[in-house]
């Protein structure tokens, strides 16, 4: 094997550990909820054989002999002689930690003492079962088979003590006479656990002239009808099983048939393993529906690609128009056409599930509750609900944030809910939704809430605001997104130094998204972050003023109309009347300082950013444009009211306006 | 940008702001492009001209006669934009400055490079690399990195603000 097949093996295995631990993750932890779940213990032991299996075909030695103890584990768990715990599923998560260190960072030797006290409390947990465990990858493909029970568990023995019919299939190694033993007096013993019938097999005896006669040639098939369990049986062979071909079965049996190898020979087990490997994974495809793995890269890629396909469909546009050429028009419109949908269609392959991000929390809310002694429950909604990619990933690091938050905040201790008449027993909703082009992500508790009082001294007590401020109940929530600001009274590991929420809030800003909160005293907290579906390419509304151009995100716009500027409207200072409402609008010639004067006609584009209508004046509405979406660069970064720019057919810039900056901006007093 | 680089290249790129010429270590420099239609973005400070679209990108422009006081002037045949990649923030970033003219690549000896005058000049000390001399004449190095001093802009971007406030709404 050359060294850039074995790097592609390698990092094959790395993408499916990866997606194989979060997987164990999470049905760990559900098993832990439903511990008699046997669908779930399958799963999870099926999960720690692939692991097992590709991992030593990629190279990963450590993984590969490390899971098979795991495995040995739930195969106990699998056969009923080992509970689900607590504990076990504790040192389970902390496996799969050590599994994807030893992933990322192979050949560390430092992490060896982790991964050996892991082995050490498997062992605890096991006791005087685990040594077994060391034969029982071969046994995988029985499903509950009560004799097995018995090898262990004499309580078992009473129950079982029916006569069976045993087949023995017995081949000694050939050395066996070596070492002292003669295979007659184990069919001897055999005779004296029950009635036998024995058939032997001399068809491997060499002609005459070749035989070593310090050789066994003969094997044997054997019939036993017995009380005895499998133990007893197994007994006899104990000295030479590690060497023989041994099959035993149940012949006459109500229970499935069982058959144990105790073939210890290295080879054989290596091919039954991947053989069985085999059988593992194809079930498993058909659960899912058919897909393929793409480098996120090559995704990228793609989008960049429409995007620019995007742009020079534009000037196309563009051109058919200024040029009357027959027919050009027709194929324009056609590409146009072509081109929105291959942009749809590119921006869905992008779009993930956000379940896979919500049940990662499962483990945090997990961890944390055994940290701070406080019992919470962790619930998903909407994990169905989809998001860019690209977005998806930033969004990470907030939730984190926020659940942390809840738990370390929001949820009382037990004692302190009780005594609230709650139950003692917190929760946390983690929730999605669709909100046309937005997606809104909800974190709520049932925790203390937020007290506004204690909120607004903490603050005047940290300087963020002068005391005699006179702030809007929103505005003192918003107080918890200044740097620095934390009404923790301790300091924990967790939270309380006062980073965090600015951070939420500066990532959310950085995804064009919005926080909101509510939250209501003794009762809990909700937080909703609004976040964008797609930051690449968006609907746009082209609008021009003066001559410059810039893009209103479609989604925003609600309606379009003549605005005249004269009287029919009662117009008081920068709020009109529109249809009995109050409209209050921007001149985006006077808000930008463009020079010139206004046509005679101008248009009112009217937006809707969370429930609050905003109008703007602008020139000439151009129409409907696809915009792919540019940043301006860190250089930027603190400008308001600008949320990107795109570039137009004709090559040059287009601002993109950043309607929810703007509607505050002109929610601001004049 | 890590100064070893900075000193194993010494070759500069030469431009013209008035009668003065300036010049910029090459390893800054992607491209010298002509004048291309400029965006202006609102409320941002006077010397940063807009941005424009570098082949599907989109780049912030500054003018260095506004950057350095000088008056403004048309863009002539001659005018360029020097595209660079400078280092913001601690991050890479791709930026375009106007100059009146580019005139060549020049070596500069380490030791022909001296420190800029304490007093009497123009610019702050804090953007001029050094001072290089060649042929009776002074070449002003500049230190692109600190074109876009984070504080500076975001002084800039404040004052441009306050002034802006009040006339925004009315």
């Amino acid at each position: 094997m050359d060294d850039a097949y074995k790097e592609k093996l390698a990092a094959a295995f790395r993408e499916e550990c990866a997606d194989i631990l979060s997987e164990l993750e999470i049905s760990l932890l559900a098993l832990e909820r439903n511990p008699e779940d046997i669908l779930l213990i399958s799963k999870i032991f099926r999960a720690l054989h692939t692991i097992k299996g590709s991992g030593a075909m990629a190279g990963f030695n450590d993984i590969s002999s490390f899971t098979h103890s795991m495995e040995s584990i739930y195969d106990l768990v699998r056969n009923n002689k080992l509970p689900v715990t607590k504990h076990l599923i504790d040192i389970t998560l902390k496996a799969g930690d050590y599994i994807e260190k030893l992933l990322n960072t192979p050949g560390t030797t430092g992490e060896k003492e982790f991964g050996d006290t892991i082995l050490t409390e498997f062992k605890k947990i096991t006791g005087g079962i685990y040594p077994d465990a060391e034969k029982k990858p071969e046994e995988k493909e029985k499903v509950l088979s009560p004799p097995k029970n018995s090898l262990n568990s004499s309580a078992d023995k009473e129950k079982l003590s029916v006569f069976k019919v045993f087949k023995i299939e017995f081949k000694p190694p050939e050395n066996i006479f070596l070492r002292g033993i003669n295979p007659l007096n184990m069919i001897d013993e055999l005779k004296d656990l029950g009635h036998i019938e024995c058939r032997a097999y001399t068809d491997k005896i060499p002609d005459f002239a070749d035989i070593n006669p310090e050789l066994c040639y003969i094997s044997w098939d054997i019939t036993l009808t017995t009380d005895k369990n499998l133990n007893a049986l197994k007994d006899v062979f104990i000295f030479i099983e590690d060497d023989s071909e041994l099959n035993i079965s149940v012949v006459k049996e109500k229970q499935k048939d069982l058959n144990i190898t105790a073939d210890k020979n290295p080879t054989g087990r290596l091919l039954k393993g991947s053989d069985s490997s085999k059988k593992k994974v194809i079930p498993k495809r058909t659960e899912k529906p058919a897909s393929i793995r793409v480098s996120s890269d090559k995704l990228d890629n793609l989008v960049n690609l429409v995007g620019e396909l995007i742009i020079s469909q534009a000037r196309l546009d563009r051109i058919s128009r200024e040029n009357e050429i027959p027919g050009l028009r027709t194929v324009s419109e056609e590409i146009e056409n072509l081109t929105a949908e291959l942009r749809e269609n590119t921006m869905k392959l992008r779009m993930i599930p956000i379940g896979d991000t919500f049940d990662r929390f499962q483990r945090l809310v997990r961890d944390l509750s055994n940290e701070l002694h406080k019992d919470v429950k962790l619930k998903t909604i909407g994990g169905n609900t989809e998001l860019d990619k690209n977005i998806m990933e930033h969004l990470h690091d907030p939730l984190v944030h926020l659940i942390r938050n809840c738990m370390d905040h929001g949820i009382e201790p037990p004692e302190q809910r009780k005594n609230a008449g709650k139950p003692e027993t917190g929760s946390i909703i983690l929730k999605a939704s669709y909100s046309g082009a937005y997606v809104l992500i909800e974190v709520s508790d049932d925790g203390a809430g937020m007290d506004l009082k204690k909120l607004k001294e903490s603050a005047v007590k940290k300087g963020i605001i002068p005391e005699e401020n006179k702030l809007s109940e929103t505005e003192i929530y918003d107080l918890i997104f200044e740097p620095g600001f934390s009404t923790a009274g301790r300091i924990t590991g967790l939270s309380g130094r006062g980073v965090g929420m600015d951070i939420v809030k500066r990532v959310i800003d950085s995804l064009d998204g919005s926080i909101m909160i509510s939250t209501e005293k003794g009762k809990g907290t909700t937080i909703t972050l609004k976040i964008p579906l797609t930051l690449a390419i968006i609907e746009g509304l082209l609008i021009r003023v003066g001559d410059r151009y810039f893009i209103i995100p479609l989604s925003a716009v609600k309606e379009c109309f003549e605005y005249t500027g004269n009287t029919t409207f009662t117009e008081k200072k920068n709020i009109l009347s529109l249809r009995g409402s109050l409209l209050p609008y921007i001149s985006l010639r006077k808000f930008f300082d463009i020079r010139g004067n206004p046509p005679e006609f101008q248009q009112m584009v009217v937006t809707q950013v969370s429930d609050s209508l905003i109008g703007y004046i602008v020139d000439e509405v151009e129409g409907q444009y696809q915009t792919v979406i540019k940043s301006l660069g860190r250089i930027y970064r603190d400008l308001e009211g600008i949320s990107g720019a795109t570039i137009l057919g004709d090559g040059t810039v287009a601002l993109i306006l950043d309607v929810l900056k703007l509607a505050q901006l002109a929610e601001q007093p004049a | 940008m890590n100064n070893t680089e900075t000193a194993s290249v010494n070759q500069y790129l030469t431009f013209m702001l008035g009668e003065e010429t300036f010049a910029a270590n090459v390893i800054y420099i992607r491209e010298v492009l002509g004048v291309l239609p400029v965006t202006k973005v609102p409320r941002t400070p006077e010397f940063i001209l807009g941005v424009v679209n570098v082949r599907g990108n989109v780049v912030p422009v500054i003018d260095m006669r506004l950057k350095f006081d000088m008056p403004a002037q048309e863009t002539t045949a001659d005018s360029a934009v020097i595209v660079m990649e400078i280092y913001f923030d601690d991050e890479p970033v791709t930026v375009g400055a106007l100059v009146d003219a580019v005139n060549e690549v020049l070596e500069i000896e380490k030791d022909k490079i001296e420190e800029p005058p304490k007093i009497g000049m123009r610019i702050s000390n804090e953007i001029i690399e050094g001072i290089g001399k060649r042929e009776d004449k002074f070449i002003i190095i500049l230190d692109m990195n600190r074109l876009f001093a984070p504080d500076e802009l975001a002084i800039a971007q404040k004052d441009h603000r306050d002034k802006e406030t009040n006339e925004r709404f009315s």
